[in-house]
Parts: C-alpha cells; structure tokens; sequence
C-alpha cells in the first residue's frame, strides 16, 4: 500500500455500544482519483466518512489523510481538506456569500473569491438570498461550494446528489471533476450505482462494516459481470427473445444463424450494472 | 484565536439579525426596569391603627378616664406607642360597624375596640382575614397596650421585642430593593434558554459538525460559545443593573465582579442544558426544575427566615447572597470573597461538565 497516498486507512474499525458499524477495514486513494464508496444505508459509509475526516475517533487502526495521522494532527490534516456531508449543516439565516465567507475565515482566508465559487455552483445570482429560502439542490450546491473554500487536498463528498432534481446533480458531478482534473482527491459515498460508475475511478463495496470488493468499475464488471447479446426476431410471424451470452463461443455461430434466416426486429449487447455486482456479491440491495 | 474570535463574531450577528431574541432581551430588560421603578422606594413603617373607645359616665368615674382623644394619645405616647420611627397612627372611629369597615376597606391594618361599662373592660381586635399572623400579633401587643394605657393597669409581663443583629428599625429595605437583587439573578436565569439554544441550534442543525471538520478543535467552539455567552450575558446584567441603580462608586467593582461571575455560571449551566438537549423544546423541559430550584436563593431575600444550610448548596446562593449584601446591607466585596471562590468553582465544573458531555455528542 502506497504510503504517499492521500487517503490511506489501515484497520479500521468503530462500534457504536454493541453495534459493530465499521468492522477493520483497509483501502488507500491515489492522488487525484475519485473512490466511489458504495454500500446501502447503515452499511457504514458515514462512519468512515466521520472517521476519515476527523469527526469520530477510530476505536482501532490508523487514517493518514495527506501523509498526516488524523487523530495526531487532526487541525493539520483539515487545514487542507474539504467536507460536505449528507444532511444539510448551513447557517440558514445567513446568505449564501455569508456562509461561506464565514468558512473563509476559520481556514484563515480573507479574499475567498465568492462571487466565482458560487458561479462554479450555479449560485451566483442568489449570493446575497437568505440560506433558509433556497431550495434542496440549492442548499447541497451551497454545501458543496463550501467544502472548497480552502481550496483542498482532498474532499470528502457524503452522497452528494441524494434527493437532487438532474439539474443540481450535474451540476455537483461537474465540479467533482473539475476538482479531480485539478487533481484533487475525492472520497465519494454514495448508493447510486449510476453515478458511482460515471465517476469513480475505484469502487468500493462496502457492507456490514465490511469491505466486500474495492477495484476499478471495469475489472468488477470484468471479474463479476457477464455480457449478453439481447436480440428479437420473428420466427414463423411469432415474436422470438433471446439472451445470448458473449463469452459463449457457440453464441456466435447462433447469432450468424438468426441473421440469415430470420426477420430481425433488434438486437443490442447488455452489461452487468455496479448494482448487479453488488447484490451478486453481497446478497444485498442497494437502496 | 482568530478561530474562536470568527465564531464569536458570527454568533453576535446572528444573535442581533434575530430580532424575536433581539426584541425580547431589550424587553426584558426594560420590563424589569419598569417593575422596579414602579414599585414604592420606602417602607411604610407606619402602623395604621382604627380604634373605637366607648366608655359609659359610671365606668369613666370607677376608672379615672379621660375620654378625650387628646388625653388617650398623650397616655398612648407615654406608653411608648412610638418608640419606631413612624409609630402608631390612630384613626378613630365613632361607632363599631365604622371601625370594622376601616378595617375591611384596608384603610388600616387592625381596629380596636375598647368597652368600658360597669363590668370588666373588654378589648376586641379586629383585623382582616388577609392580615398576616405577624401583623394580627403586632396588632394584638398594640391593643394589650392601649387598654393598659386607658385602665391603667400594670402590664403583667415585660413586654417588649429585643432586635437581634443590626436594628433596620426606621431604614427597612424597600421591597424593590429586595427584589432588585432577584431581578439581576433572574435576567441570568432567562439567558440559560438563550444560550443554552446556541449551543441546541449548533448540534441540532449540524453546523457544529460542519466547524469541527475544519481546523476549528472542539476547545475553539467551546470557548467561542463561552465568550458569546459570557458578553451577552453580562452585557445585560450590567444593562439592568444600570437600569436599576445598583451601581454606585461604593459598589461597581463589586456587582461588575459578581456580574461577570454569575453570567459566567449562566453560561456554564447553559453548556449543560444545551449538551444534554436534542432541541430548544427538550431543553425549555430539562431546565425547568433546575431553574426553579436556581431560583430559590432569591426567596431568601424576600423572606430571610426561610433560609437553610441547604440553600447554600444551590450555586446562585453565591451570587444572590453577596448582591444583596452589598446592595442593600452595604458590604464589601472583601465580604464576599469565600463566594467568589465559590461562584469560580461552580463555573468551572459546569464548564468541565458541559465540554465532557459535548464531547460524547459531537466527537
């Protein structure tokens, strides 16, 4: 395991009373790649989350974060990194310009450029509106626009896009890679399969406090996933569907056929989803 | 340092851009103010006396009297009716129904009624049945001594009242006075909420999570509540205290002491409530008891013979007694000094307290 890495967690582990939440992991993010963290709700996304930024204390194990032990150093390490969290945590009677001005001035920053940090976030014209009137994409935007006002390291997003209409979303998606092409770490939890996929360059199954898997998207689909030829077709005027797997060497030979006999209506090849992955491999759904 | 002072700045802003919190401080404050220039700046230690004397020829021979009033005065004052300053006013009454509507009306506190005839004298008492026992016994030793005085008996016993400690006769404390002392703890009692809600509206809506991911330590916030709370705090005890006269060149450094104090055991005991609370509502519960029993201390001001050595074990004993003492028995802050011990020590361990529960919540 690199020790340079940015995000590195070495058995880790947290209990809450009895409850074992996160169950001594281990995995490590390279600079400038996002690790989509996926798993269910109470899989322990958000206590690794916590406990990767400083939040909890990790009960065994050790988080470097930029080299720093975050229980050591734990001001060191969160001068440079950012944080945005599921639940909405914004002064709401404050705008949004006043928030995040206010965050400026805990890192030390007096000329935090508000007015570009909102546009990044499609906030601009709302800078001086009270918090509490925006809406839920707005308030998350906010949020977002907030964890990189130190300009970080490393950020750390906790389903980021959860609930948000598809404009606010992408507007999210955008500006984590922005940070990424900048090379910014990101330490992405998330339940949606989709968005993980778009995004990260590594995944991570997690369930039951545990590490199910931890590879790129592609060689999880590779190792786990099968690819099929979906392909429909009228024999005798009766409308025919038919799964053929890829890897199949006699598959080819059989889809030859139907083309040359049959009236093809379509025919397309389908992939194994995260989700399916997953669920293949820890018995769970995603919801 | 300039964590603590960012927090603390953002804090004041949102305290005075409120302006429920805003308008409902200054109305306190102002409320108060008015109750206490409202009420009478002296005590009336004057007794107010109905009295009725009716005497047949027969009786007036057989007991020497002098049915005159200026005789039954002179004979009262020689009695020693007005020994206190102010003594004994009589009002006199001409028939019986007269004197017991003077004492019904509350135009005075008792009426007497004297009966010389041929049998024995008769002294009847009469007082209201909202007169409290201690006016009712006040009122029964005045009229032993009026019928001794007109029959000119000997008293049969030595009637008379030993004043244990400093003799407030003629210099009793005004009942605002008293009650300015309570006010001052009570504004500090009302900040509990306040505070307490800046430290529930922290926990509850996440942001203290939000400040403890940046390079804001659990000590930064703590100390930035703590000086929000301590400024807020004592700025309106100080406000009040102005309001209320309390201070003078005898006493500033002295109330600006236990001021700063008590708004400092206010913010402590709002760390506590505000640690242990999941929102304003559980904590406006949770703090319920606690603030009456906070509150009894000031009992004491108002009524000394109640006081207990379990008061003392109640921490605004520390900042009541000393206020009252210097307010209006004229002590020095040198007085008080095992009280600002105390006031100290209570401070600290709610602050302790409050930091250890917080902890457990947030990290």
């Amino acid at each position: 395991m690199p020790s340079e890495a940015p995000i590195l967690a070495e058995e880790i582990a947290y209990s809450y009373n009895k409850l074992l939440a996160v169950d001594r992991i281990s995995f490590h993010v390279d600079a400038g790649e996002i690790l989509g963290f996926l798993g269910p709700n109470g899989a322990g996304k958000t206590t690794t989350l916590k406990m990767l930024v400083g939040l909890l204390v990790p009960q065994s194990g050790r988080i470097a974060i930029l080299g720093k032990d975050i229980v050591k150093n734990r001001a060191e390490a969160q001068s440079q990194i950012g944080a945005c969290f599921e639940e909405k945590s914004l002064y709401e009677d404050m705008s949004a310009a006043a928030n995040l001005k206010f965050f400026a001035s805990l890192f030390g920053i007096r000329d935090l450029d508000v007015a570009r940090l909102l546009d990044r976030v499609g906030l601009s014209g709302d800078r001086k509106d009270r918090v509490s009137n925006y809406s839920k994409g707005m308030k998350q935007r906010l949020m977002v626009a907030r964890a990189l006002v130190n300009q970080p390291k490393v950020l750390f997003l906790d389903e980021p896009t959860d609930g948000l209409d598809p404009v606010s979303s992408e507007a999210i998606r955008a500006v984590i890679l922005e940070e990424k092409a900048k090379g910014v770490t990101v330490f992405l939890t998330t339940h949606d399969m989709m968005e993980a996929d778009k995004l990260s360059d590594h995944v991570a199954f997690i369930s039951e406090g545990e590490i199910a898997a931890f590879d790129t998207p592609e060689n999880l689909k590779h190792q786990y996933g099968k690819r099929i030829l979906k392909i429909r077709y009228y024999r005798d005027r009766k409308l025919i569907e038919e799964e053929l797997p890829l890897e199949d060497k006699q598959a080819g030979r059989h889809i030859e056929e139907i083309l040359g006999d049959y009236d093809v209506l379509d025919m397309h090849t389908e992939e194994a989803t995260l989700e399916d992955i997953f669920i293949q491999l820890t018995g769970k759904k995603l919801e | 340092m300039n964590r603590v002072f960012s927090i603390v700045k953002k804090d004041l802003t949102q305290i005075f851009r409120n302006r429920f919190i805003a308008v409902i401080s200054i109305l306190v404050i102002v409320v108060f103010a008015i109750i206490y220039n409202l009420l009478p700046s002296k005590v009336d230690e004057v007794f107010r006396m109905g009295f009725h004397l009716k005497v047949d020829e027969e009786a007036a021979e057989e007991y020497h009297l002098d049915v005159g009033k200026e005789d039954i005065e002179r004979r009262l004052s020689e009695a020693g009716g007005e020994e206190a300053e102010g003594g004994l006013e009589l009002t006199w009454a001409d028939s019986l129904e007269e004197l017991t509507n003077m004492v019904e009306n509350g135009k005075v506190r008792a009426g007497v009624s004297i009966a010389v005839s041929g049998q024995e004298p008769k002294v009847v008492l009469y007082v209201s049945s909202k007169t409290p026992s201690e006016i009712t016994e006040a009122g029964e030793a005045i009229a032993a001594e009026i019928g001794y005085a007109l029959i000119g008996y000997a008293l049969p016993a030595d009637f008379r009242a030993t004043v244990i400690g400093p003799d407030m006769a003629g210099q009793q404390i005004p009942m605002r006075d008293k009650l300015r002392v309570i006010l001052l703890a009570f504004v500090f009692l009302l900040e509990l909420y306040g505070l307490g809600n800046l430290l529930v509206e922290e926990v509850q809506r996440k942001t203290a999570e939000a400040l403890l991911v940046t390079p804001v330590t659990l000590k930064d916030f703590v100390s930035a509540k703590a000086v929000t709370g301590i400024l807020i705090a004592f700025s309106q005890g100080l406000l009040l205290a102005l309001l209320l006269r309390a201070i003078s060149v005898d006493t500033w450094l002295a109330i600006i002491v236990f001021l700063l104090l008590g708004a400092a055991m206010t913010v402590g005991l709002a760390f506590i409530m505000g640690a242990i609370s999941t929102d304003f509502i559980s904590m406006v519960m949770i703090s319920l008891i606690p603030f009456i029993a906070l509150m009894i201390p000031g009992i004491i001001v108002l009524y000394p013979g109640l006081n207990s050595p379990l008061i003392k074990a109640i921490p605004t004993y520390y900042l009541i007694e000393p206020l009252n003492g210097i307010l209006n028995y004229q002590m020095q802050l040198s007085d008080y000094l095992s009280s600002l011990l105390y006031l100290a020590l209570f401070t600290v361990a709610f602050f302790i307290l409050g930091f250890v529960i917080l902890k457990r919540k947030l990290v």
